[in-house]
């Protein structure tokens, strides 16, 4: 049981090191050779092999990829819809009628008399 | 000379057998079997039996199976990218063990808790990468949920990890933000005064929310919303593109619990790894086999959050607790 100490700088390039040899030996064991003695003997043919899954239909000839930065922003922005209306029409009762914001408050207030009593 | 090449090379032993690469196929192996018998047994199933002793090498014999399949890929898909990102996640995920005191000869450096955070990371960026080099209608949907996701996750993940070294310091001053010597410091952590304990209590609760999240775990599953958006990230992966994925995200299930075990849960307290390392290491796999149950449970028992639901409660939950925590544990030190 000991422990190597070292200055951050070099523990990220001698950690970089590491990082880099063990993703050799995954990609080499659980990859390349796997794929080498077996995998690549399979091959065949068929004329949807290299199709898009969906949903067992053949793709539309139309683009039908949906942009991912749209679905985040999406999801992001019905998250936090509620708040947000809240914030923009002033209407704080959306935050006192939830009981999380007392939680917090309360949270808050406790953490700070215990840090500045020293507890 | 000769030491320095005995650490070298024991680092090296560390990182591919134990508890490295080696140790964690055995590990994901068994936490696979284990899972899955955990579910099964909540859904009054037997589970997996008729692969090993008690269906122990059914999680083997799949892996085995997706590993030796034929490599395909579609018309629109990055061929090497996903290979590459996904065996450097593993690597990257990996190597955060030799940070710990699970390893027998660890590495430490002061604030070297960022380089662990920063390795981490690497596995949600490359879970990303791996998504979007699949271009598939579903494969965006569940990218896009994805990244919504880890905005709100990752933050709170960070926060809450961070708040053990800065209270570790806030005792000890040694211990300068390490991973290593915070956790061998884990069991005084709770205990030096009532702020650090509530700040810990806090941290805690926050940063299990977050790590369900960062591990897409129900109910936080919907950037893979099987059945849903076809298999969301995963849709166009099979065979060893598939393995290699499902090998990143079990590495996470493993190593992340097994980090909050350390932080959190006393590390390996009532044992300690300077006096006897055999008791600390099964005291904190017995830890990390409880909280990993507890996960397999809620996963079994909770139904699939609508994206917007899930983000709301990572609000809520998660980020607003961790980051109040890790400004009370910032203040209760510098004061």
């Amino acid at each position: 049981m000991a422990a190597i100490g070292m200055g951050p700088d070099v523990l990220v390039l001698v950690s970089f090191g590491f990082v880099f040899l063990v993703a050799g030996v995954v990609w080499f064991m659980m990859y390349h050779l796997f794929q080498k003695v077996y995998g690549r003997k399979l091959k065949y043919e068929t004329p949807v092999k290299r199709d898009l899954v969906f949903c067992g239909m053949e793709p539309p000839e139309e683009d039908v990829m949906i942009p991912v930065t749209e679905v985040m922003t999406s999801v992001l922005s019905r998250a936090v819809r509620r708040w947000y209306k809240a914030i923009k029409e002033g209407a704080a009762v959306e935050f006192v009628q939830d009981w999380y914001f007392y939680l917090i408050v309360m949270l808050v207030i406790l953490l700070s008399i215990g840090v500045a009593l020293g507890w | 000379m000769d030491a320095w090449i005995s650490n070298v090379v024991t680092l090296v032993l560390e990182a591919l057998v134990f508890p490295g690469f080696m140790f964690m196929m055995a590990m994901i192996i068994f936490t696979q079997w284990w899972w899955r018998k955990a579910s099964a047994r909540m859904a009054y199933r037997r589970g997996p039996t008729r692969t090993g002793p008690a269906g122990t090498l059914q999680p083997l014999a799949d892996f085995l199976k997706l590993l030796a399949k034929e490599d395909i890929t579609n018309g629109l898909m990055l061929r090497r990218l996903p290979i590459l990102i996904t065996s450097f996640a593993a690597g990257s995920i990996i190597t955060v063990l030799l940070f710990t005191p699970l390893s027998p000869l660890a590495l430490w450096s002061p604030f070297d808790i960022v380089i662990v955070l920063y390795l981490l990371l690497w596995v949600a960026v490359s879970m990303a990468l791996y998504g979007l080099s699949a271009p598939n209608p579903y494969t965006n949907l569940g990218v896009g949920r994805y990244l919504a996701l880890l905005t709100v996750s990752e933050p709170a993940l960070f926060a809450a990890f961070l708040v053990p070294p800065i209270v570790a310091a806030g005792i000890n001053p040694s211990t300068q933000y390490s991973l290593y010597w915070t956790i061998m410091n884990a069991a005084n952590l709770w205990t030096s005064s009532a702020v650090n304990a509530t700040v810990m209590a806090i941290a805690a609760i926050a940063g299990f929310f977050a790590m369900l999240g960062v591990m897409t775990v129900k109910p936080f599953d919907f950037p893979e919303a099987e059945g849903e958006i076809y298999w969301g990230m995963f849709t166009e992966y099979g065979g060893p593109r598939l393995a290699l994925g499902f090998f990143v995200l079990f590495l996470e299930k493993i190593i992340l619990p097994m980090l909050y075990v350390m932080l959190f849960l006393g590390g390996a307290a009532p044992f300690s790894f300077a006096d006897n390392y055999v008791a600390a290491f099964i005291i904190v796999l017995m830890k990390y086999l409880a909280v990993y149950t507890l996960i397999a449970l809620i996963d079994t028992m909770m139904p699939r959050y609508r994206p917007d639901q899930g983000i709301r409660f990572m609000i809520k939950y998660a980020i607003t607790p961790a980051t109040i925590a890790l400004i009370f544990a910032v203040v209760a030190t510098a004061i």
